[in-house]
């Protein structure tokens, strides 16, 4: 089978929710307390799992409409929304080696799109 | 002098690294074993049932596999770095395109794929191997 757009499509949103779920994992980890004193959960760590699932269902359809070997590797631009979403809302830094692995990841997501036609 | 005693020699041999790397390894078979498994579990159910897919066999063993592939991820990080045991789980992805190949007869390889995929690993490698910052 030949991978469909919309496949790709629904991929690379699989791979920003993924980002997302990870970016509201953090915040709530961040937010939250794990003692024996007294635990706190912050309600975005629930919201970090929920978009977890969300993406795992709408990975499974995307899987329908393509090559693994195709869909798969888009995937890891959740890497490249993550780094975006902690330099933008959590004033991380990126150095030059992530700055070039994030480049490489793009490159490469490019490659197999091309492959795929 | 940077002589060691033989018991720092030892200390240094007794590091885990070996077993971190065996993991990690391990860990990024598991992960693309279930990649693997998610794959045919969709193939099967051709419909546009949601449900069904999730609750097919080999769907819902690729997410055992997954789970697995996640506990040796935390095994594997109390052995040894992340800056280690990260770039091997890069691995994944060079399993998951060669296998599909050989698994699926409808998938092919192909020098783009391949390069691509050897980039996304260069990539992972970088983005999750360079320090903790």
């Amino acid at each position: 089978m030949k991978t469909q757009a919309w496949a790709i499509a629904l991929v690379l949103s699989v791979s920003i929710v993924t980002a997302t779920a990870a970016f509201f994992l953090k915040r709530g980890a961040n937010a939250s307390l794990f003692r024996f004193s007294g635990w706190k959960i912050d309600p975005r760590l629930f919201v970090g799992l929920g978009l977890y699932l969300l993406a795992s269902l709408l990975y499974l359809t995307a899987l329908r409409g393509g090559d693994l070997s195709v869909l798969f590797p888009l995937v890891s631009l959740e890497y490249v929304w993550a780094s975006l979403l902690a330099v933008w809302q959590l004033n991380e830094k990126i150095g030059r080696a992530k700055g070039a692995g994030l480049a490489a990841i793009v490159l490469g997501v490019a490659f197999i799109g091309l492959g795929a036609r | 002098m940077n002589r060691r005693s033989p018991r720092q020699l030892k200390d240094q041999w007794a590091r885990p690294g070996h077993a971190g790397i065996f993991l990690a390894v391990l860990c990024s078979l598991f992960a693309s074993t279930a990649q693997l498994f998610l794959k045919w579990g969709t193939n099967q159910t051709a419909e546009n049932d949601l449900l069904e897919t999730v609750t097919t066999l080999p769907v819902l063993l690729g997410y055992c596999f997954y789970g697995v592939s996640t506990l040796l991820f935390v095994i594997a990080l109390r052995r040894g770095e992340l800056s280690v045991i990260y770039p091997i789980l890069g691995l994944t992805y060079i399993w998951v395109v060669l296998a599909s190949a050989f698994v699926f007869p409808v998938e092919s390889l192909s020098p783009l794929k391949v390069g691509g995929s050897l980039l996304i690993v260069l990539g992972v490698s970088l983005v999750g191997g360079s320090s903790r910052r």
